[in-house]
């Protein structure tokens, strides 16, 4: 009885890790993930000087799609600012379907996707982040730590009411060497599909 | 005589009342007043969905069908749609098609964030959510994502069976 809850527990620790908190350094750095193009790189080859950006994302949540329109401008914010950006699809269970490989190709296309898209297979990335739904932002600094989780801003609905854009405003504050003031928020969101 | 009319004239629009949807647009604070002041329930079951979400709809009949399973003095069940306006009358449309009746609501348009925390300061955002509340409206018991229907009524049992009340 006691080896069944052992491994019960086991395997639900192995299924679902807690969410990194603030200050925790960049998990799974060197998982090998394929990128949209083709290509297969570590996930700390997106890092740039100045941090990384790594957005949980997919093609098919309803709130993806009202958020995504902010996608480009973050990753030129990003870029401008040195920091890296990567979307990651791990949807793993929707991998053969909405969200394989080439729908997800399909999908950055239409969509005029500036930026690396990668698939996360077994959901390796998002299990080891502790991530739970998409999208959900994790901002690290040029020390690889956390320094911002949660939403882009606070409206999906239309970019033009934001009233609170908190990811932007922790993009620059690390740029400049400030502290980020809002480390983690929350918005309702699709759960990944593991 | 006249009286009499009128008491069974306004038995007669509870009674239809009661058997016809009817959904609230509300904020947190709003929906806990509203839920409080008709509650008569020992446990509520409170589930947040929205039609664009698949997993939210396939657990959807599975929480409709717990009214096989427990009187309404035991478990009161209300759904919270997040849809958004536009998306208002789809979400109408899914609860009339669940034959889901009585009051129901619908999340004022607005911060997320003050929602979810006003809600549930543990949940992280993802839908479905499904809390449980006690009479005074505490919460007792919630989980994230979709359950089966066998989950749902071994939560419910297990917290009757901590209030005393017979299954």
């Amino acid at each position: 009885m006691i080896r069944i809850l052992t491994l019960c527990v086991f395997i639900y620790s192995t299924l679902m890790s807690e969410e990194i908190s603030i200050g925790t350094k960049m998990p799974g750095s060197d998982y090998i993930l394929k990128n949209i193009d083709g290509k297969k790189s570590e996930l700390i080859s997106y890092q740039k000087e100045n941090g990384l950006l790594v957005i949980f994302s997919c093609n098919t949540c309803p709130w993806v799609v009202r958020w995504q329109d902010r996608y480009n401008p973050i990753s030129e914010l990003c870029s401008n600012n040195e920091i890296g950006f990567v979307a990651v699809n791990s949807n793993a269970s929707l991998h053969e379907s909405v969200d394989s490989f080439e729908s997800m190709v399909e999908h950055a296309k239409k969509n005029d996707y500036k930026f690396p898209y990668v698939v996360d297979s077994g959901s390796k990335l998002a299990k080891s982040f502790g991530a739970m739904k998409t999208p959900h932002v994790y901002l690290f600094n040029n020390n690889g730590e956390l320094v911002y989780s949660g939403a882009i801003d606070d409206n999906p609905k239309d970019a033009k009411k934001v009233k609170r854009n908190y990811l932007a405003d922790a993009i620059n504050a690390i740029s400049n060497g400030n502290r980020v003031k809002i480390k983690t928020t929350k918005a309702l969101g699709c759960s990944i599909k593991f | 005589m006249r009286n009499i009319i009128i008491l069974f004239f306004m038995c007669f629009l509870f009674r239809c009342g009661s058997d016809q949807l009817n959904v609230k647009v509300v904020t947190a604070p709003e929906l806990y007043v509203n839920i409080k002041e008709n509650n008569s329930s020992s446990l509520v079951l409170l589930n947040i969905w929205s039609t664009s979400c698949i997993p939210c709809i396939q657990e959807f009949p599975y929480i409709v069908n717990l009214r096989n399973h427990y009187d309404s003095g035991k478990l009161d069940i209300k759904f919270v749609s997040t849809d958004w306006d536009e998306n208002s009358e789809d979400a109408e449309n899914f609860l009339i098609n669940q034959n889901v009746t009585g009051q129901h609501y619908r999340k004022k348009e607005g911060d997320h964030q003050e929602f979810i925390n006003e809600i549930c300061s543990s949940w992280s955002g993802v839908l479905p959510f499904t809390g449980i509340f006690n009479e005074e409206l505490n919460l007792i018991s919630f989980w994230e994502g979709k359950k089966n229907e066998k989950f749902f009524i071994s939560k419910i049992d297990s917290l009757l069976a901590i209030k005393g009340e017979r299954l």
